[in-house]
């Protein structure tokens, strides 16, 4: 089956892409194939843009010369950087994280101030007949009797 | 976005303090000096520039890194000040204007030739119809620094589309159609060494 020609440009701009893919990738789509056994110019191009994408690819890395990073560092030292230097949108943004953070602590110190403190009872000594004791207590007064005993060792 | 390689460094740099940051800054310098001096290197076609281009980028990362919010990689944000600091090296010492294709090539001292000749790797020298690896080299360094730029970064640095748009705040169909006004232009410059290659072939026969 023939490749349809006015699908020309759509397959050049294909062939483009598929020619910056490596060389040992996986082949041409069957209709790109067509187009390519069917438009000598379209074969032509990918051909050399293959290999041209190739030889960019493998122009070599170039090394910078001896002596630079020492270069770099020696003038790096002269410009510390601030300690606490930052940007107006991280700022922004760190309030706004501080400030729900800063509300709840307050509320929390509100809270703790206002506990009452627990008053220290005053001990009152007061003396009382074992009588007395048993008509304001719910215990009887034999009971009574042996607490005081108890007590008093 | 995928999970940055250089994040405990950053980390690093910025949670620590005057030792960490330098300790950070000396890792970052180790693992990226090479990529930003060869992509200067090949950018600006001239290695003197090359090193200044290389300084000036990592004392800009050293300034300005407390306004790197990771909103791209550390590595596309590098590359976006090395590429801004070799315009900038070029605007500065505007010279010699990049010819149009088929004008003379731009003259070259000596020892710039000396070097590229040096720098250059010939794997297909004996293909009389192709085209060589030094002849591609020249050819890159008559784009423009626009097309230039974007074959560097991702042909040589073999960035993806989107990290060269990431890289030149762009989109990736511009630097599709970067690339393919590159290999235009390349064609052009090219073609004729072709030709030259082909007859002094068929001479030699």
């Amino acid at each position: 089956m023939k490749s349809d020609p006015a699908r020309h440009d759509e397959f050049r701009e294909r062939l483009r892409e598929a020619a910056e893919s490596a060389s040992s990738g996986p082949g041409l789509a069957a209709d790109l194939a067509r187009h390519v056994a069917d438009c000598p110019d379209c074969a032509e191009e990918t051909a050399r843009r293959r290999k041209r994408v190739a030889m960019l690819r493998a122009l070599p890395r170039l090394e910078p010369p001896a002596g630079l990073a020492d270069r770099i560092f020696a003038a790096s030292l002269a410009i510390e950087p601030p300690r606490h230097r930052i940007s107006r949108r991280r700022a922004v943004r760190r309030v706004a994280f501080a400030l729900p953070l800063a509300a709840a602590a307050a509320v929390v110190l509100a809270v703790l101030l206002r506990e009452p403190k627990p008053v220290p009872r005053e001990i009152v000594i007061v003396e009382a007949s074992i009588e007395e004791i048993e008509r304001s207590s719910p215990f009887s007064s034999d009971t009574i009797a042996k607490a005081l005993l108890k007590a008093r060792g | 976005m995928r999970p940055d390689p250089d994040q405990a460094l950053l980390n690093r740099w910025r949670a620590g303090g005057a030792e960490d940051r330098r300790a950070a800054f000396d890792e970052l310098y180790r693992r990226y000096h090479r990529k930003v001096y060869s992509t200067a290197r090949h950018v600006t076609g001239d290695s003197n520039a090359a090193a200044d281009v290389t300084q000036e980028t990592f004392l800009q990362v050293f300034e300005k890194f407390d306004t790197f919010e990771s909103r791209s990689s550390f590595s596309s944000w590098l590359y976006r000040i090395a590429v801004n600091c070799a315009g900038e090296h070029r605007r500065k010492h505007r010279k010699n204007p990049v010819p149009l294709p088929g004008a003379a090539a731009t003259p070259r001292t000596d020892g710039q030739a000396a070097e590229l000749e040096r720098d250059r790797r010939r794997p297909d020298a004996g293909d009389p119809a192709g085209e060589t690896s030094g002849e591609v080299q020249d050819a890159l360094q008559q784009l423009s620094p626009k097309l230039r730029t974007v074959v560097v970064l991702r042909y040589v640095e073999g960035l993806s589309y989107e990290e060269v748009a990431e890289v030149l705040a762009c989109s990736v169909g511009t630097v599709k159609s970067r690339l393919n006004r590159a290999h235009e232009a390349l064609e052009q410059w090219l073609a004729p060494a072709r030709g030259a290659a082909k007859d002094a072939s068929t001479r030699g026969m």
